[in-house]
This record gives structure tokens, C-alpha cells and sequence, in this order.
């Protein structure tokens, strides 16, 4: 017989894949937002030497949420245009729900009200 | 101590996190990400698109969109009203009694505000282009007319005709003021 087909990606479409599911789930865009501030970005620029993680956890790209093996490659990923258009998008309007909230949300607690 | 809470279950319509329609009770999917926040889906679709991470201000059949792009009403005072409020208040009767009947009103003024807000959008520039090409030709007729043309425009042609004809006319009136001061004749029938 002759040698098994090899499997082409030609058609599949990104959105069939695995890494819709849940368990793959990755970070949004609000909580990255939440991420870029300075707070938050130091923490997770400098975090613990963790083994499984790739790089041990030492190379994070915040804007795309990702761990990166070596310096090398989390620079040469800060080239590609993934990388770009996510710094792109993060700047624009960021949807987050319908629900509009007076005072943005704030609480009100129950000794304020009347 | 043993404490029975009776607690009511409280009826809620929800609103849709992707395309914003109501998620009536016993529909949809409620997720509730890592960090506590809660996204209510309509139906499947809607949850499908926001596991594909994609952004309702830019799938065309959500409200999101329609929002964003200005197909519809965005800013009323009617949309103020649907705001939450953390606030808690104290339960009164007359209150509940006036907001319903309030809601089913504004919803009204709501839904008549959003038609005519699409209706506007739909009529099209038409009649505003027009007018202003009305009005463009009159500033810069004399433009228009090309500058090695001896004879008159229809335009002025026109116009002398109309000015002879005021004249005309005036000079007529003034002859009718002399006779206005004779008693007209009038025809009694016997």
C-alpha cells in the first residue's frame, strides 16, 4: 500500500480547533487590561521560577498572556504581527458587557442610602 | 442553633453578554470566569463567538455593534433609565406601584425613539444634497456663465422682463390712484 496520507492543515478552520474549550481557555482581553497596569505588570514581569511553565515561567509576554522558553524567544515574538495587533487592540475601547451601571459601579453601602 | 433561610428564588431577566438580548430564565448559559465575573448567554451561538474570543462591537447582528457603528440609538435619556444601580431601596409600596407604570411607559417613548432614529438614518441624504446644490448654483451662477458670451442668460432675460413688467405694473397703479379718489360706479338693480 502506499505511504499514509499526510495530513494537511490547508483547510481546517482556526476556530474548530481544541483551544476553544474551556480548559484551554486563555485570558481576555479585559482581564490583560487589568494586567498592563503597573501594579499588576511588575508581579508579572518578575515571576517565581515556576517548572511547569515553559521558560519556567520567566519570559511573559503580558499583552498576549504567554510564556516564552527562552529571551530570545519572547523578543523575536515581540516582532510578530500577533504581538502588534493584541498592543493594538488593547488600546482601543474594550467591551465589557452590557450592563451599564450608574456611578460605574461603584457599591453604595447601606449606611449612605437614605 | 439550626437556621431554616427561606430563601426566594428571584426571577431575573437577564441580558445577553455578546448580543445583548434578554436570557429569560431557563435559557442560555451563565460562565463565570477566574476572577469571579459573570457572562449570561442568550443561546449557543452567542457563547460559541465568545469562546472565539470574538469582539461583539464588531459582529455585525449584535447590539454591540449596532451601537458602536450608530445603526442605533445610542444616546437618549430613555437609556438611562435600564442603568443598574447598586443602591439598595427600602421597599415601598407606592414606589413599585409608580415604577411600573413608568416602565411601560418610557419602554414606549423608547421604542418610538429608536424607530425614528433608524427612519432618519434610512431617509437618506436625498433632500439635503439637493438643497444644497440649490443653493451652490445660486452662489456661483455668475461662474457658470462662461465670460466670452455676449448674449443674455435666460436668467437675465428673465429678469428684465420681470423688472419691466413691475414698472408696468406700477406705473399702472399710479394712474388707478387718481381714479380711486372718484366714486366707483355702482350698478343697483332696480
Amino acid at each position: 500500500m502506499g505511504r499514509p496520507q499526510a495530513r494537511s492543515r490547508k483547510h481546517t478552520s482556526k476556530d474548530k480547533r481544541k483551544d476553544i474549550k474551556t480548559k484551554h481557555r486563555v485570558k481576555d482581553l479585559d482581564q490583560i487590561i487589568v494586567d498592563l497596569k503597573p501594579e499588576n505588570a511588575e508581579k508579572l514581569e518578575k515571576q517565581e521560577v515556576d517548572p511547569d511553565l515553559p521558560g519556567l515561567g520567566q519570559h511573559y509576554c503580558i499583552s498576549c498572556s504567554r510564556y516564552f522558553v527562552d529571551a530570545r524567544a519572547l523578543s523575536d515574538h515581540r516582532k510578530t504581527k500577533i504581538h502588534k495587533r493584541r498592543v493594538k487592540a488593547l488600546k482601543e475601547d474594550i467591551y465589557t458587557g452590557p450592563q451599564q451601571l450608574i456611578d460605574n459601579g461603584k457599591p453604595i453601602m447601606r449606611d449612605e442610602s437614605n | 442553633f439550626f437556621f431554616c433561610c427561606l430563601r426566594r428564588s428571584v426571577m431575573r431577566l437577564e441580558k445577553c453578554y455578546f448580543c445583548e438580548s434578554t436570557v429569560y430564565p431557563g435559557h442560555g448559559i451563565c460562565f463565570v470566569r477566574n476572577d469571579c465575573k459573570v457572562f449570561r448567554f442568550c443561546r449557543s451561538k452567542c457563547h460559541k463567538n465568545f469562546k472565539r474570543k470574538r469582539n461583539p462591537r464588531k459582529t455585525k447582528w449584535t447590539k454591540a455593534y449596532r451601537r458602536a457603528s450608530g445603526k442605533d440609538m445610542t444616546v437618549d435619556t430613555t437609556l438611562e433609565f435600564e442603568k443598574k444601580r447598586n443602591r439598595p431601596l427600602k421597599y415601598d409600596r407606592e414606589l413599585i406601584g409608580t415604577t411600573i407604570k413608568a416602565m411601560k411607559r418610557i419602554a414606549e417613548i423608547k421604542h418610538n425613539r429608536e424607530a425614528r432614529h433608524i427612519e432618519r438614518r434610512l431617509r437618506g441624504k436625498k433632500k439635503e444634497r439637493t438643497m444644497e446644490a440649490i443653493k451652490e448654483l445660486r452662489q456661483f451662477k455668475h461662474i457658470i456663465r462662461p465670460p466670452t458670451a455676449t448674449k443674455p442668460t435666460l436668467l437675465q432675460i428673465k429678469a428684465s422682463q420681470r423688472a419691466k413688467r413691475l414698472q408696468q405694473e406700477r406705473t399702472k397703479k399710479d394712474k388707478n390712484t387718481l381714479d380711486d379718489h372718484l366714486p366707483t360706479p355702482v350698478q343697483q338693480q332696480s
